[in-house]
């Protein structure tokens, strides 16, 4: 029943690709379930934030020490809603699988230096002490900055919440082999061996007597813990009562990645330079497929299958490509305006840049290119028939 | 005489607390309930910056935004657009819109205010 399909959808790409591409941008900005419901719980809070606000400033009048005192805590708890929104929100986001990466290369140790920064003021505020300290040979890593970022800030800000007065926040990088851990140590209370493991679960909340004790969402390090997860990290805590608490994450530093964005974009590119119509199949062959998907967990498959597609997505994105995603993951296509010779060879070497990924991920691809003015839809309803069989029977 | 500042938002409450404070701030506010609105006023008005709310019936931020820029009586007026989505993705077609700042709701009043005031002095 996938292949009436697949056909339907190249017919259509075939008469309208055009068309089609201005289709899907527009279809990208239209709001779906996450965004309604971000917006219609954000609107209402930020008006209610604002006349707070307002009251505070004075644009009433002066407000009596009391009434100050009762808007402060109206304010805060405004705050503390907006956040569990957000966090809310990131973590449907999460869930749903709709984060995508957008990795670079990384000078890991300015970023974090970028991020111990940003949350100077609210550390002197509490009277803590923040380090940085890394190995000397650290080379760039292919990460999502944003991410990282995210993840630090979580993690620095819970240590300085939980860490009294006149305490040492450190931060620091070193180099695995295949991966960088980075660490964050607290001079704090140190967490309970029976609390290790719910408080990376959502909405727990566990009690440290030390710092600023201001209110979290219960959600910060369940975020962070499925955000290092998606780059393929695994976050963890080490901590004893009285001595503080250690959180490290690690990142793969993913160097098959970086060769198959690579090859891609430099076969998209040299295919750039001709009226012909082609469409490029990316498929899964049927056996390897089931075989690979029984050999992980559901987590790492989904993740695998993320990864790769990830990056062709960024390719044909930075190309300006349309990438249409089908079926479970298992179909990308491509349409591309190639030469029938150029694309008998981004096959081949698009072929060649995907073997890093073929012991996981048998992942095979093929192209389907005609003249545009003579496309017919039976022929194409043939070609990708009979390629997707082909493909599929490896 | 305060700098003017136009709010194109179709919350009329949000509108209403954001007009008292910036009124307050010293800045002379005009709104639009629409961007339908906000295109027939803004030209006529120009002010000295937009507050632009993205999700607004009929026309919608982006399309003002991209108006206003390819306009060029209006294209140097500073825009700054609101939005109360979270998606990267907003920034992405805000800033192919032509936007000159992105603030999310909702916001620290006072950061919003320094937003202002950077674009007013840049």
């Amino acid at each position: 029943m996938l292949i009436p399909l697949f056909c339907l959808y190249v017919l259509q790409t075939a008469a309208h690709s055009r068309k089609l591409r201005a289709q899907l941008i527009e279809n990208q900005t239209k709001d779906d379930f996450v965004a309604i419901v971000s917006h219609e719980l954000r609107t209402p809070l930020a008006t209610i934030s604002n006349v707070l606000s307002n009251a505070l400033a004075g644009v009433w009048g002066e407000l009596s020490d009391e009434a100050r005192a009762e808007f402060k805590t109206g304010q805060t708890n405004a705050k503390r809603l907006a956040n569990v929104v957000s966090n809310l929100l990131d973590m449907s986001t999460i869930r749903a699988g709709r984060v995508s990466l957008e990795k670079s290369q990384v000078d890991m140790p300015g970023l974090i230096n970028s991020v111990l920064e940003s949350v100077k003021a609210k550390a002197k505020k509490g009277g803590v002490a923040l380090e940085m300290s890394h190995d000397p040979y650290l080379g760039l890593v292919f990460c999502d900055p944003e991410i990282v970022v995210r993840v630090v800030t979580n993690l620095v800000g819970n240590a300085i919440k939980f860490t009294g007065e006149g305490g040492t926040i450190s931060v620091d990088i070193q180099n695995g082999i295949e991966e960088i851990l980075i660490s964050v140590t607290d001079t704090g209370d140190g967490i309970a061996h029976e609390n290790q493991v719910r408080i990376f679960e959502r909405f727990q909340q566990v009690d440290r007597t030390y710092g600023t004790g201001e209110k979290g969402t219960g959600l910060g390090l369940a975020i962070s813990k499925e955000l290092v997860e998606l780059h393929g990290g695994t976050l963890r805590v080490r901590s004893e009562l009285e001595e503080g608490s250690t959180f490290s994450f690690t990142l793969p530093v993913y160097a098959r990645e970086e060769l198959l964005r690579e090859a891609v974009h430099n076969e998209f590119k040299l295919c750039h330079q001709s009226d012909y119509l082609s469409l490029i199949v990316f498929a899964f062959k049927q056996k390897e497929f089931e075989e690979s998907q029984a050999k992980s967990t559901p987590k790492e498959w989904k993740r695998l299958l993320g990864e790769v597609e990830t990056v062709i997505r960024q390719v044909g994105r930075s190309l300006h490509d349309t990438v249409l995603h089908y079926g479970d993951g298992r179909m990308i296509i491509f349409l591309r305006d190639t030469p029938k010779s150029g694309a008998a060879a981004v096959r081949d070497r698009m072929v060649s840049a995907l073997t890093p990924y073929e012991e996981q991920c048998p992942f095979v691809m093929a192209t389907i290119s005609c003249p545009e003015d003579s496309v017919t839809p039976d022929v194409l309803v043939t070609d990708v028939d009979n390629l997707v069989e082909e493909l599929a029977n490896g | 005489m305060g700098k003017k500042i136009f709010i194109a938002d179709d919350e009329s409450g949000f509108v209403s607390t954001l007009t008292s404070r910036l009124e307050f701030e010293g800045f002379e506010v005009t709104t639009a309930p629409d961007g339908k609105a906000a295109l027939e006023l803004i030209p006529n008005e120009m002010p000295d910056l937009v507050l632009l709310d993205i999700m607004m019936p009929a026309v919608n931020g982006y399309q003002v935004c991209r108006e206003l820029k390819a306009n060029p009586e209006t294209s140097s007026i500073p825009i700054l657009m609101l939005t109360a989505k979270s998606q990267d993705s907003d920034k992405f077609w805000g800033t192919e819109a032509g936007a000159d700042g992105y603030v999310t709701k909702p916001f620290e009043m006072e950061d919003l205010i320094k937003e202002i005031r950077g674009l007013l002095d840049g």
